[in-house]
């Protein structure tokens, strides 16, 4: 499936022409007579334009500190740092860097915002903050397609239809505020020399383009679902629309033009082949010189309708003529395109069987794999395809030995790419050491390193992680002023963490060893570097699992680089809080240590501020990070009790995903989880029927064991609260949480729809949770009665047993336990709970318990023959023991639990351990 | 529909198609001298080393930018063509068939002289062809030294000179064109350069001081001598005097004085650039390249050192795509052969 992706040129392309929306005809005759702009300005643009970024940033620093810049600019300079920003980020091909910039160009055209509210260029900030938005939802669709694993792709596709959403949002607001200053013109004709004719077209221009951008967006989030899907053919027929109404009210405007290109590239993808083909040859047809740029992607557009009209030939013979007027782009997105629409037609021809491609089938065989290698050597939309189809024609297998001694450095290191490109890693391997034995590292070790880079690459990508990290940490270590060596450190870190991860047994501890000293080893050669806070991010995350959390936040905190600071501040509050636990275990019941507290509150501090800083950020509310973010937040202020705090953190969250039409998988995860907070913080909250609509949405969200799952870990976190709050002491907030849960279990038993077997069956376990049995018996009864195919009603039975024998109902719990056990005569849940009912039965009739002794003996010596002994058995035992203590018979008592430990030091477990110890010392053994 | 012509428009007419038909000469811009549109239109009638006589006023050779003479005929206008594409060897050969095929003398003066700096444009770029060249100007010093080439020829003939590190040679062909009354302020400014080169930096900023205190502030000529001074200054290492020399120059200037500024900020560069300061030196530079585009020679000056700075900043790619620019803009500039060598 090719899905057409317009990537960062042709981006930057149709943005130039975006931003050129005056008309053509017009823009003729006044062509150099443009009010010229002050020479700063102009210098900055000119900067821009060579692609010089670095020294664009530069010169505007520098404009920053001159006392004598004027005070007119001095405001502006913020806006034009976003706009370099913003510039940088179009071209830029590496995506994590993209992102890098879009970021600060976010921060720059926030910060100008916010000192100059009202200054003229108050609403285009808007806009390019929309357009921010817009680029990063384009960005994270590009991740997305470099994804290999399905359920990760689709995570990135769902973050890039997150980013579209704000951005929408953002256009949509920013438009109303254009609109509004063009319509404070008159509408009646201006003078040329009247000044507000300039500022009108002016305010007009940069409505249109809005609008255009606006409509961009609908294309591009189409192009992050499938082929044919409703969403997909939605979000095309919404963007048709826009784009047919930005040409006809603007015809002889650029972005008119520009619009029709999209309107054109829609109706193809939505298999108007007719109309789409109509519209680019009508744009073809023009002649004027600026529509050039355009009528080039036109014509890769005109190249992709041609084959999906099935014209291979025709479609094959295009492609050449753009491929020979369009020389020296290699790389260029639009040309990897090109290229892999000339392969695929060669390849239609050839398939079909289309005579004259049969007859030169060498040379076109050729001519596809050589033009395929060269798409597969860049990242971009189309290497996946160009993959697929170059694995059809060239020879599989491994490279032979003959081969590989005959080829020379260069000519090993080229293939060696190839071959990466093609993620075959094992002959790329075997190319790379071959190129290392036809360089001398003493004589040339730029180039022995480089093949030794990519060798280490290799390694890792082949799952080879100790030969790459060795490898890795070699160069990192003997070349430290090789180019490369940060990215060898980066990569040796990778390789080691994932060696450690693998691997079993002591070679781990060793692993992790080796992955510690290289991380020293680059905070300590590369400070400054983005691959030290690599380092200390790992260092945070070793002492974070191995419990140093002093050193973990030390580590954490360290971290500056921009793009990884919100991630370390993140680890470092769960660091805080893991501390913050683990002091309230360490101090005295009921007594809360300040220095726990101290730790909360530093975590929940530094929470806070990673969320605002991504709330700054413009970060969508359903991605990944900031929902993780929101998550601990809320978290801690529920423990904290204050679940209206939690609530209001959640709510925007729970809600954007409840809204989205699809979510991925760790989306989904989040979603859960903020639900359940949700959920804890509404019963804690006295909202019931907001609890119980809370429920209703996770049932949905999950189904079958996964709901059991779900009810079990509700429960397990209702139950963690409230024992926090009994180990706290703070017997008044226990009852309350009791009583709260207490009336939403009971109101999710009355509701009458949506009534789930794990549902009332979770209701009847928290209500022997909350030791009320006379309510327990009545669910697990009306679980019994409305679901009586459940294959899961054995547990319910063993339950409904439990709940009578703590309601003192001994007659009705033999009964339930007689039948199972008669039903199961081997099943040991049910042979231990008939034991414990005749042993509390014993409790209130003393007579019982030579009963409940001989039942307990009994089933004890059924246990007896299993090698190793189940903990069961000695759990049996114990209960002998306990019996004949509670009899009265403490010197039976102490010989039956003497003779047990006699047998074993373990006793099964050591909590089975710890109970005789103690019954022993009470029988005064 | 009237059939009868208006004799006023006939007399129009035909008082149109007599200047249409007339020798041109287009004034320097911002000339001393007054004519409509910066032109005089009229007949070329008498040529000097000094000045031009046209339509009964005489103009001083520096007030002249172009001189185009009427019916230059078919060879001179493709020879014309040809050096406007850049095919200099082309240009000076139809320019050498056209001084040998027309009528007016004077147009076949300029023919040669044309032929001859198309030569030495040529030569700039492809030392091979410096004796030719330097032949060709000689031949014009020699033959036709009452023309108004004489000065120019003397010029372009120093250069070549200068190029090929005959200092001697330089000096003496500028020290002819300091004769000439118009180019004297010139010359003294040209001669102290080859001082410069010459390693006489001392001796190069007293004359330049000299002519300094002679010329008036803000005029050409005190212009090309501080950016000298400047140089001069550079070459003894007084970076901070030169730097100051140069910025005040550009303070004074009009901010769109391009035919100021660009060789200023090449100046400045180039003192920069001296002093090891690479990235202010680039920043420089780059204002002529942005800014100040127009001058061609101080452009393809401007993208011939910023192709050089970025090697020496290791980013051959920026380089090499600066060096494609100035190819493709510039392919015959005497510079292009700087911004492919190796960093001084």
């Amino acid at each position: 499936m090719l899905r057409f992706r317009r990537a960062a040129a042709p981006i930057a392309a149709v943005l130039v022409l975006a931003s050129c929306s005056c008309p053509v005809a017009e823009a003729r005759q006044v062509d150099g007579e443009e009010a010229p702009s002050p020479r700063p300005l102009r210098f900055l643009e000119g900067l821009r334009e060579r692609g010089y970024f670095d020294l664009a940033d530069e010169y505007i620093a520098s404009l920053r500190d001159d006392p004598e810049t004027p005070d007119t600019l001095k405001p502006i300079l913020a806006f034009e740092e976003g706009r370099n920003k913003l510039r940088e980020a179009e071209a830029a091909p590496d995506l994590e860097r993209r992102d890098l910039l879009l970021d600060q160009g976010r921060a720059a055209f926030d910060a100008f915002l916010k000192a100059h509210p009202s200054h003229e260029l108050a609403v285009e900030a808007k806009v390019q903050l929309a357009q921010v938005l817009y680029q990063r939802g384009q960005t994270a669709a590009l991740k997305a397609d470099e994804r290999e694993d399905p359920a990760d792709r689709e995570a990135g596709l769902a973050a890039a239809r997150a980013a579209f959403a704000e951005a929408r949002r953002s256009f949509d607001a920013a438009r109303a505020d254009l609109e509004q200053a063009y319509r404070a013109f008159p509408v009646a004709f201006l003078e040329e020399s009247d000044p507000r004719r300039a500022a009108r077209d002016e305010a007009q221009r940069q409505l249109i383009d809005a609008t255009l951008k606006r409509a961009l967006i609908d294309y591009d989030e189409a192009q992050t679902y499938p082929e044919g899907s409703d969403d997909r053919n939605r979000l095309l027929d919404e963007a048709i629309t826009a784009f047919k109404s930005i040409y006809d009210s603007y015809r002889t405007w650029m972005a008119g033009f520009a619009a029709r290109m999209w309107q054109g590239k829609s109706l193809e993808e939505k298999g108007d082949l007719g109309a789409a083909m109509g519209i680019y040859n009508e744009l073809l047809t023009h002649e004027d010189p600026r529509l050039r740029q355009l009528q080039r992607q036109v014509a890769f557009f005109k190249v992709i309708t041609t084959r999906k009209r099935g014209e291979a030939p025709l479609a094959e013979r295009l492609a050449r003529e753009w491929l020979n007027a369009s020389r020296g782009d290699a790389g260029s997105y639009e040309r990897l395109g090109v290229q892999l629409e000339l392969a695929r037609n060669i390849d239609a021809q050839l398939e079909s069987g289309y005579a004259p491609a049969v007859a030169r089938k060498d040379d076109l065989v050729r001519d596809l794999t050589g033009q395929l290698r060269q798409v597969v050597a860049y990242a971009s939309p189309y290497k996946a395809d160009a993959v697929e189809l170059l694995k059809k024609y060239r020879p599989s297998g491994p490279i032979d030995a003959r081969t590989l001694a005959g080829l020379g450095f260069d000519q090993a290191m080229t293939r060696a790419r190839e071959e990466m490109g093609l993620r075959s890693w094992d002959n790329a391997i075997a190319l790379l050491r071959a190129a290392l034995t036809k360089v001398n590292p003493a004589r040339d070790p730029g180039r022995a390193n480089e093949a030794r880079y990519l060798l280490a690459f290799n390694f890792y990508s082949a799952g080879r992680y100790h030969e790459s990290a060795v490898l890795a940490d070699f160069l990192a270590r003997r070349y430290p002023s090789w180019d490369s060596s940060l990215a060898a450190t980066e990569l040796g870190m990778g390789a080691m963490a994932q060696a450690y991860e693998s691997s079993r047994g002591r070679g781990r501890e060793q692993d992790l060893r080796r992955l510690r000293d290289l991380a020293d080893y680059t905070i300590a050669t590369w400070p400054d570097s983005s691959q030290a806070d690599v380092a200390r991010i790992l260092q945070g995350d070793i002492a974070l699992g191995q419990g140093r959390y002093p050193e973990a936040i030390d580590a954490y905190l360290s971290v500056t680089t921009s793009g990884r600071v919100l991630d370390a501040r993140s680890k470092a509050a769960s660091a805080h809080w893991r501390r913050s636990l683990e002091l309230r275990k360490q101090g005295p019941e009921g007594a809360a240590s300040p220095e726990a507290a101290a730790e909360a509150e530093k975590a929940l501090a530094l929470l806070q501020e990673t969320y605002d800083a991504r709330v700054e950020a413009r970060v969508a509310p359903t991605d990944p990070d900031r929902l993780s973010n929101a998550a601990d937040l809320a978290e801690i202020h529920l423990i904290e009790d204050r679940p209206s705090e939690s609530l209001a953190i959640l709510a925007p969250h729970t809600e954007a995903i409840g809204a989205a039409s699809s979510m991925s998988d760790r989306t989904e995860e989040l979603y859960v989880r903020l639900m359940k907070l949700q959920l804890q913080a509404h019963i804690a909250a006295g909202q019931t029927d907001a609890a119980i609509s809370d429920m209703s949405v996770l049932e949905a969200v999950a189904s079958g064991d996964s709901l059991t799952q779900l009810f079990f870990s509700i429960g397990r976190l209702l139950e963690a609260e409230m024992e926090t709050q009994r180990q706290a002491g703070d017997r008044a907030r226990l009852e309350a949480s009791r009583k709260a849960f207490e009336q939403f279990l009971d109101a999710l038993i009355e509701r009458q729809s949506n009534q789930s077997f794990e549902s009332l069956q979770w209701a009847g376990e928290q209500m022997l949770t909350l030791e009320r049995p006379d309510r327990a018996i009545e669910i697990f009864r009306r679980v019994i009665e409305e679901f009586p195919e459940s294959d899961r009603l054995l547990r319910t039975r063993l339950k409904l047993s439990g709940a009578h024998r703590r309601a003192g109902q001994f007659n009705e719990a033999w009964a339930v336990t007689a039948r199972l056990v008669a039903e199961n005569p081997k099943a040991l849940d049910f042979l231990m709970e008939q034991c414990q009912v005749l042993e509390d039965w014993a409790e209130v009739e003393p007579g019982y318990w030579n009963v409940a002794i001989r039942h307990w003996q009994d089933l004890a010596k059924r246990l007896e023959g299993a090698r190793p002994r189940r903990p069961e058995y000695y759990e049996c035992w114990y209960h002998v023991a306990l019996c004949q203590f509670n009899k009265g018979s403490k010197d039976a008592a102490r010989r039956t639990l003497k003779s047990v430990m006699a047998l074993s030091t373990t006793l099964g477990s050591p909590e089975i351990k710890q109970d005789y110890e103690q019954l022993l010392r009470r029988a005064g053994g | 529909m009237n059939s009868h012509r208006s004799p006023w428009a006939i007399l129009a007419v035909l008082a149109l198609a007599g200047v249409s038909a007339a020798d041109d000469v287009v004034l320097v811009p911002g000339s001393t001298i007054t004519a409509p549109g910066g032109r005089i239109r009229g007949k070329v009638e008498r040529e000097t080393p000094e000045q031009v006589r046209i339509a009964g006023r005489d103009v001083p050779l520096d007030q002249i930018d172009d001189i185009t003479y009427d019916a230059p005929g078919a060879t001179f206008t493709q020879a014309k063509a040809r050096e406007n594409s850049g095919d200099l060897d082309q240009a000076a050969e139809l320019y050498r068939q056209a001084a040998g095929e027309v009528n007016n003398p004077l147009l076949a003066q300029d023919a040669r002289f044309r032929g001859a700096a198309a030569l030495a444009r040529r030569a700039q770029v492809d030392p091979s062809k410096r004796e030719a060249a330097i032949e060709a100007l000689e031949g014009i010093t020699s033959e036709l030294s009452n023309s108004r080439h004489y000065g120019p020829a003397l010029e372009l003939l120093s250069t070549l000179r200068l190029d090929a590190q005959e200092y001697d040679a330089a000096d003496r062909a500028l020290q002819d064109l300091a004769k000439l009354s118009w180019a004297s302020d010139r010359a003294a400014v040209l001669r102290a350069q080859v001082m410069v080169k010459r390693g006489q930096s001392e001796q190069a900023i007293r004359e330049l001081d000299t002519l300094v205190g002679r010329v008036p502030e803000g005029s050409p000529a005190r212009i090309r001598a501080d950016l000298a001074r400047a140089e001069a200054l550079a070459g003894l290492s007084r970076f901070d005097e030169a730097e100051q020399v140069v910025r005040a120059v550009i303070d004074e200037a009009e901010p769109e004085d391009a035919s100021t500024l660009a060789p200023a900020y090449n100046t400045l560069g180039d003192c920069l650039r001296a002093a090891g300061k690479p990235r202010d030196a680039l920043f420089a530079y780059l204002n002529t390249d942005i800014l100040y585009p127009s001058l061609a020679d101080e452009h393809a000056r401007s993208l011939a050192a910023i192709a050089q700075l970025w090697r020496i900043l290791d980013r051959d790619d920026r380089a090499a795509s600066v060096v494609e620019r100035l190819r493709q803009e510039y392919p015959n500039s005497r510079h292009l052969p700087a911004a492919t060598a190796s960093a001084p």
